[in-house]
């Protein structure tokens, strides 16, 4: 029997209410589904605009036959061959690559926030990127991943996140349980280890071209984009972490509340805690192997998200992935054209835009009561 | 109904819950009152399963609260702790209708019967107006009855308060437990104030050091007799129109600083 049924002072929500939707719900599941078919539509144009740009600039209109006619096979030939190779071969890989990263790293972002309860938490704070740094790094030094052949770089890197990962499991594991705070000092303390371990490859080794190879890679490119396998590996990851994370949404809501209350209301936070620590490790690894530590994107977008619909995970995860796509199509789209034809890495440009966002956000925290 | 027999905690070597037995009949409003660290938190806890006695057992509706599924116990016994820090924005709609989260499936956004029992558990307590606010701009009172309108939304048989007046000017003390008292669940509620709990609740079980020192009704609780070691104050109980009213005095230490100055 229910309370509510028993309570005599509960009447029905008359017909007529004048206030249909006293939740809101209704009105916050507008705003979201605007917002997604509004960044849908923003990416879908990004795409196209991100394959044309660069140091060969096509024209929109080209670009857009161009991918068309490889997808479909409709319209004629009437490009450059030129063109046609730039754009299919080069950059189409390129920049879905850097929407499938940006998407990624959003959500990466949002899940670790609500995990640890922190706004500053990002998908770097587990260590993760430093232990894929470290496997890049023995990759281009010292030959490292070689097994994996043409992939040696994206292999050693990720078996280096996933040894990261497992350490921070471990270490934060105790007693079968995992707490947040435990979570986040065992990945400072590993992600420190590891950097230092990094910095020690690159200076052990004599090879002045490596090292800058390796700092180049630590800042973040697109560089390794191409229709390859990898590729395909972070596609599937990114789209499968967005369905599920959707699915789950109101869990991690109750995450956030609290480890007590997601408890109460039929949820075993261990469990899922390590779940989603497992989901997300994979998931970051997998793009810090392709794509390096492209910093701020998971720090800065799902603050971004939030303030556009909400608290609600199962509208911030879609809106974040979004806007981290859009995002980190157009940083690449500058920094491959700021100084063409030389690339810039993209951390470089994440960085400057996100920084101003974090500090516009301290302001806004200050002025919000407590 | 939820039955405590035996039940023990300890935390390493700490003995913090030794023996209780507890039992709340349907309908009932059960008071756990006591001195700090007296256990009242850690026995509510094993009563809705967070944490598993070390001795003895919990039952609920004479199965091991241990054995019973989460989801299922979410259905059943509804809890009302204070923890939500307030970093990450979350709205307090969202936040009620978590409360359906034991009724339905993996993925299944709230229907439109959950939005109802949502909006009468907020109309309930109040705050119906609050429903599109921001939970971290609410006042302490607000916060209190949000989350008690989470717990009414889960439609559980069993409400579990752990404190639930913290924080709270008077006023606020008195509306949110009126209203838990006139709610025809059952309700554990762990209290500080003994004038509140002589107000509003039917059964009182006061712990000490983890140990039942008396149970009973407010009148057979609340006597000077049974008080005065426990809290070692001085304890003075009048009736007003009555009601049952405690007066609290510092008790006479042996060392009286001014004297030996």
């Amino acid at each position: 029997m229910s309370i509510l049924d028993r309570a005599p002072t509960v009447a029905p929500i008359p017909v007529d209410d004048p206030d249909r939707d006293p939740l809101g719900v209704g009105a916050q599941r507008r705003r979201a589904t605007l917002w997604v078919l509004g960044l849908t539509a923003a990416l879908l144009v990004t795409l196209v605009v991100g394959v044309g740009a660069g140091p060969v600039a096509v024209s929109p209109g080209d670009s857009f036959r161009i991918v068309l006619h490889h997808l479909t096979g409709i319209g004629d030939v009437t490009w450059e061959r030129r063109h046609d190779a730039i754009v299919w071969q080069i950059r189409t890989p390129r920049v879905i690559l850097g929407a499938a990263v940006g998407a990624g790293l959003a959500m990466a972002g949002v899940v670790l926030q609500a995990m640890v309860r922190n706004i500053l938490a990002d998908p770097y704070v587990l260590g993760i990127n430093s232990g894929a740094s470290c496997g890049a790094a023995g990759a281009i030094l010292f030959g490292a991943g070689a097994a994996f052949g043409d992939y040696a770089l994206q292999g050693s890197a990720f078996l280096g996140a996933l040894a990261a990962s497992a350490l921070v499991f471990l270490v934060a594991r105790s007693a079968g349980r995992i707490t947040s705070v435990r979570l986040l000092m065992a990945g400072v303390a590993i992600g420190y280890a590891l950097s230092a371990a990094t910095s020690f490859l690159i200076f052990a080794s004599d090879s002045a071209e490596g090292a800058r190879s390796v700092m180049f890679w630590l800042l973040g490119s697109l560089g390794l984009a191409g229709w390859n396998g990898p590729l395909a590996v972070v596609v599937v990851v990114v789209a499968a972490t967005a369905a599920t994370l959707v699915l789950t949404g109101r869990r991690l809501d109750a995450l956030v509340v609290g480890d007590e209350t997601a408890l109460t209301l039929g949820i075993h936070p261990e469990r899922f805690r390590s779940l989603l620590l497992i989901g997300v490790s994979l998931l970051v690894g997998v793009l810090v192997a392709m794509a390096g530590s492209i910093g701020f994107v998971g720090l800065v977008i799902p603050h971004l998200a939030r303030r556009l619909v909400g608290g609600a995970h199962r509208a911030v995860v879609p809106v974040a992935a979004l806007l981290g796509a859009v995002l980190l199509v157009w940083a690449d789209v500058l920094a491959r054209t700021v100084l063409a034809p030389q690339e810039i890495p993209i951390g470089i440009i994440t960085a400057l835009v996100g920084a101003p966002f974090l500090l516009l956000l301290v302001r806004r925290f200050q002025a919000v009561p407590s | 109904m939820i039955e405590a027999r035996d039940v023990a905690h300890r935390y390493g070597d700490v003995v913090v819950v030794d023996g209780v037995d507890l039992r709340v009949p349907a309908g009932g409003t059960v008071g756990l009152v006591g001195p700090n660290g007296s256990g009242k938190t850690t026995l509510l806890r094993t009563l809705y399963g967070s944490l598993q006695p070390a001795a003895g057992r919990v039952e609920l509706d004479g199965t091991d609260i241990g054995e019973v599924p989460r989801k299922e116990l979410a259905r059943q016994v509804a809890v009302v702790v204070q923890e939500h820090s307030g970093d990450l924005p979350m709205r307090v709609a969202d936040l009620v209708l978590l409360g359906r989260l034991p009724h339905q499936g993996l993925s299944s956004r709230p229907s439109t019967h959950d939005r109802d029992v949502a909006t009468a558990a907020l109309r309930r307590v109040g705050a119906l107006h609050l429903a599109t606010r921001e939970y971290a701009g609410l006042s302490g009172g607000e916060k209190q009855r949000v989350l008690i309108a989470r717990a009414l939304t889960q439609e559980a048989e069993h409400l579990l308060l752990d404190e639930p007046t913290n924080h709270l000017d008077i006023r606020y003390q008195h509306e949110v437990l009126d209203l838990v008292a006139t709610l025809p669940t059952s309700v554990v509620v762990v209290l500080h104030d003994l004038n509140l709990a002589a107000r509003y609740c039917d059964h009182l079980v006061l712990l000490e050091a983890g140990r039942v020192v008396a149970q009973g009704t407010p009148d057979e609780v609340l006597v000077p007799e049974v008080l005065e070691p426990v809290y070692e104050v001085e304890v003075r109980r009048i009736e007003l129109d009555g009601e049952l009213h405690l007066l609290f005095r510092k008790a006479p230490t042996r060392i009286d600083v001014r004297k030996s100055a």
